[in-house]
């Protein structure tokens, strides 16, 4: 049995500007030790999903359809004191910018002993002692652990909303962008701290990035979204190595590798459709270089490729090899 | 003007920032400041693209903003096309702003919210006082250059309904609207989602070549600074640390911050190396950097004579210096 | 990635749909029009001149009447209609508090803009003035004015100004403060600007939306302070107000005969007027009191 399972997923925002589909039927599944990466641009959904997923979603959003199994059993039917219960326990999630929500006027510690005692039941004593050993985990020197959030740097901070996830042992950690605001040494170093933790404690892990070079890094597998819906899953080194999707060849050929030749980059033109109103046919036609009228037409089926280990939603999916040759010369 | 002179120069650069004063620090008749720039010199031919590369918090977007004269140095000299920047009168001073420009990092933060597209688009045009019989041809011409050809109606479009990609063309727009020589661009792409940064990396490319423009790249990000740049600086806190061709400093990085650089950047790979990058903890404090090499606490090769001497910035020849007693 | 930028310009739509939504800016919102419909409509509204003394079908002059139909809220000891005064007093309320509120909103919003852009001495100096007049005693001050100068509507306005802009100016210049670090400031300065030109380009319609907010409170404690001198007896005499009334009310011992007709009336007004001040900031709290952004 999969730790998690999302089945048909379908989450709207309403806002006086109209109702935004955020996200249109996904479905994933996540098995125990595997990390997950949600990969795509602003909009897509990717934030919106991870948000779902640990029940707190944001005030004026609605889940219109689905199911989330957690341990086989439907997240969305339980009440909010059953779900709280779960939360930070079972699965643990670190926000966007979490380093900046750090309470500015509380002392870390008191962060930390805040989540041990109230969600952990802890006793004093346990608690304090936990609290050093999470910033041992962490990396953090345990002087410190007295300090206020403002005396830490971002890359630090950042390190204090892993612990602060991790206080209670999930089993389940949720990232969302965990080192995009951070410079290039220090996303390495938190990158690096995550993979050790993920050995270490044997944690299955969601990270929710636009950038596909932290999910080369850290993944096991991926799921590429676009304007709410999935185009493309399946394993790291089959995604990123052979995209079956154009928009997967866009954001991987986008991305300009150090260590090769410079050459020139291939971007995507355009921008995402927008939500309130998605066209009827696949929503990537509009920016696809190989789209077709059926493309424009109908939304692409979900196909099921290598023995179901991949999955893939595009009209010429068969055609994939052909289109990747093709990818530099299609684009203007 | 002959071609050999500099575009800009800056000679024996230091800016310090005051900070606030604490009791102790009064009582002790102490000015705690943070050195954000120290003694640099840089300069930067015609038609020339310089990489300024570094983390957050080395002082480039300050060396970046003196440059522009949008912050007055503590200390040294900056000479465009010659003059010192410093002793320009008004109208000298409105010649520079024709000639140098700014693309800012904030895409969403550049143009006035209230103002429609196009009366950001003009403003420079305004202010300098470019005749009115230019201003359409100037403008289709910036447009053409941005790649924004396809935006539509101008005087009736605000920033808010711009995607961030559209909004930093709008901006390089603007700035290319009164013909620079000189452009420097702040992080021109780290506010942009990934998939977005190639279009504008590639917009940046094209004009430069084009236009023979001048221009400094500020950016912790290598991967700009190989595709944009033909020499590059590397920063550390407000000093410079190692300078060369770029192609020749990503293949051969002297310096042990560069090399930690490098190591650091990530890739689409799956098989790429999860081996620790050779440095150790975060930036100092700036009000309190290390003695003699700035570096030296967070590097794996420092000795003795790291902590006692300050390394100078030294010519290796090719174009090359380095600031490390180790090579 | 996405916007992280709150648009100023879209303060005013904000105003806009928090008055729909929020009780209590409605609530700021209808007495200030009630009270402004009145006092432009005054002369329609009361039945008589505030100041006529009334007489009796009988012919002696109808002092201290209760309310009746024909005088809805009764008259004074010297036979003046009291709803017409209460009407009438609508009226100078309303033009000491929008005057008072007009010097307020430029003299406030000129200082914060200057003292916030350009920092430095003129910062200093300029929120030095602002010390000053704030840490004047309101009472006192009055007393002296009054003793220097002919009270008349006007100099209440100007004293009343004087001693309210400082407030205004503060919080114009923290939002400038925060203002002047905006991206396109800076790209405005790259492209030659004159600071004279961004500060009235661009940093001053991003301004004004809160300075009129802060206007609109101004008016109710005008009202408060006009009414206060007038009821010390270092008004005018010749216009009637609530404050005037009031005095009027307190000289006559309207208390001690039970005449609650005469002087609740002006008080409740009153009250009102400094009320809808508090409501309006109440209501619009987080377009004033802008929550820390991260």
């Amino acid at each position: 049995m999969s730790l998690l399972q999302v089945e048909d997923l379908a989450l709207d925002y309403r806002s006086h500007r109209g109702t935004v589909h955020a996200l249109d039927g996904v479905s994933l599944s996540l098995a125990a030790g595997q990390v997950l990466g949600l990969v795509g641009e602003s909009g897509c959904g990717k934030t919106s999903l991870a948000r779902a997923l640990t029940g707190v979603p944001p005030g004026n959003a609605r889940i219109t359809r689905g199911r989330i199994l957690w341990q086989g059993q439907d997240l969305l039917a339980l009440s909010e004191a059953e779900h709280k219960a779960r939360r930070w326990r079972d699965f643990a999630f670190i926000p966007q910018s979490a380093m900046n929500a750090l309470d500015p006027v509380q002392r870390v510690s008191a962060q930390l002993m805040e989540v041990l005692r109230e969600r952990g039941g802890l006793a004093q004593a346990q608690a304090l002692a936990h609290v050093d050993e999470l910033f041992d985990q962490v990396g953090i020197d345990r002087k410190r652990t007295a300090d206020y959030p403002h005396q830490f740097s971002g890359g630090m901070r950042q390190r204090i909303s892993i612990a602060m996830a991790l206080a209670l042992k999930p089993q389940l950690l949720i990232a969302d962008e965990p080192v995009t605001a951070l410079d290039v040494i220090v996303q390495r170093q938190i990158l690096d701290l995550i993979v050790a933790l993920r050995r270490q404690l044997q944690l299955s892990m969601i990270m929710v990035t636009h950038d596909v070079s932290v999910v080369a890094y850290v993944c096991d597998t991926v799921m590429v979204m676009y304007a709410g819906q999935m185009v493309e899953q399946g394993s790291v080194g089959q995604v990123l190595g052979s995209p079956l999707h154009p928009y997967t060849m866009g954001l991987t050929r986008a991305f300009p590798d150090l260590r090769q030749d410079v050459g020139t980059l291939r971007h995507i033109e355009g921008s995402p459709p927008d939500l309130r109103a998605p066209p009827s046919g696949c929503r990537f036609a509009a920016r696809c270089p190989f789209a077709t009228d059926t493309c424009r037409q109908s939304p692409p089926p979900m196909l099921e490729v290598s023995q179901g280990s991949r999955r893939v939603a595009c009209w010429r999916s068969n055609e994939a090899e052909a289109l990747r040759a093709q990818w530099s010369d299609a684009l203007p | 003007m002959s071609a050999s002179t500099p575009l800009v120069q800056a000679i024996d650069l230091s800016k310090r920032f005051d900070a606030p004063r604490g009791l102790s620090d009064w009582l002790r008749g102490h000015r705690p400041r943070v050195s954000a720039a120290h003694q640099l010199h840089l300069s930067i031919g015609r038609g020339e693209s310089v990489g300024l590369l570094g983390e957050s918090g080395c002082g480039k977007t300050t060396m970046g903003r003196m440059l522009l004269d949008l912050a007055r140095p503590t200390s040294g000299r900056i000479l465009f096309d010659g003059q010192d920047l410093a002793q320009l009168d008004a109208a000298a001073r409105l010649r520079f702003r024709q000639r140098a420009q700014f693309v800012f990092q904030n895409p969403f933060d550049a143009l006035n919210p209230r103002f429609a597209l196009q009366r950001s688009l003009l403003e420079p045009l305004l202010h300098t006082r470019v005749p009115a019989a230019e201003h359409t041809e100037r403008l289709r011409l910036a447009l053409q250059r941005a790649q924004l050809e396809r935006l539509g109606d101008l005087q009736n479009t605000y920033p808010h309904e711009l995607s961030g990609g559209q909004l930093q063309r709008v901006a390089l727009a603007r700035a290319l609207i009164l013909s620079p020589e000189f452009i420097v661009a702040d992080e021109p792409v780290s506010m942009l989602d990934v998939s977005v940064r190639a279009g504008i990396l590639n917009v940046l490319r094209q004009v430069q070549a084009e236009l023979g423009l001048s221009a400094l790249y500020i950016s912790h990000d290598l991967t700009l600074v190989r595709y944009l740049c033909q020499r590059t600086v590397v920063m550390y806190l407000g000093v410079f640390v190692e300078e060369g061709p770029t192609a020749d400093l990503i293949r051969e990085p002297l310096h042990p911050y560069t090399r930690a650089l490098l190591q650091a950047v990530p890739s689409t790979r799956v098989d790429q190396s999860h081996a620790p990058i050779p440095i150790v903890g975060g930036v100092p404090d700036a009000l309190k950097p290390p003695s003699g090499c700035r570096f030296r606490d967070r590097c794996p090769q420092a000795n003795a004579r790291c902590a006692e001497e300050v390394p100078l910035l030294r010519n290796l020849g090719s174009g090359r210096r380095v600031a490390c007693h180790q090579v | 990635m996405s916007a992280g930028t709150e648009p100023s310009y879209g303060l005013t739509k904000k105003i806009l749909r928090l008055t729909g939504r929020d009780p209590f800016a409605l609530a700021g919102i209808s007495i200030y029009v009630v009270f402004a419909l009145t006092a432009l409509l005054a002369n329609v509204i009361a039945p008589h001149d505030p100041m006529e003394i009334l007489f009796l079908p009988d012919g002696n002059v109808a002092m201290n009447q209760r309310p009746s139909p024909s005088y809805w809220l009764g008259t004074t000891s010297l036979g003046r209609d009291v709803f017409s005064q209460l009407v009438f007093g609508a009226r100078s309320a309303l033009m000491v508090g929008l005057s008072a509120a007009l010097v307020v909103v430029v003299v406030g919003t000129l200082v914060g803009l200057f003292s916030g852009y350009f920092g430095g001495w003129v910062d200093n100096v300029l929120m030095r003035i602002g010390d000053i007049a704030l840490s004047i005693p309101f009472l006192p001050f009055i007393i002296v004015l009054a003793a220097f100068v002919k009270p008349n509507v006007w100099n209440v306005v100007i004293g009343v100004s004087a001693l309210l802009w400082p407030n205004t100016g503060r919080i114009v210049r923290s939002q400038v403060l925060s203002l002047r670090e905006r991206s396109y400031v800076e790209a405005a300065k790259v492209s030659g600007a004159s600071h004279l030109n961004i500060l009235f380009t661009h940093i001053a319609p991003n301004v004004l939306p809160i300075s009129f907010l802060y206007g609109s409170i101004v008016v109710g404690w005008a009202i408060f302070t006009e009414a206060s001198i007038s009821f010390l007896g270092f008004g005018p005499s010749d216009t009637v107000s609530w404050g005037f009334m009031l005095q009027d009310a307190f000289v006559s011992q309207a208390l001690s005969r039970g005449a609650y007709y005469w002087f609740i009336p002006s008080g409740v007004c009153i009250m009102l007027m400094v009320s809808a001040g508090f409501f309006i900031s109440r209501g619009y709290e987080e377009l004033l009191f802008p929550k820390l952004r991260d």
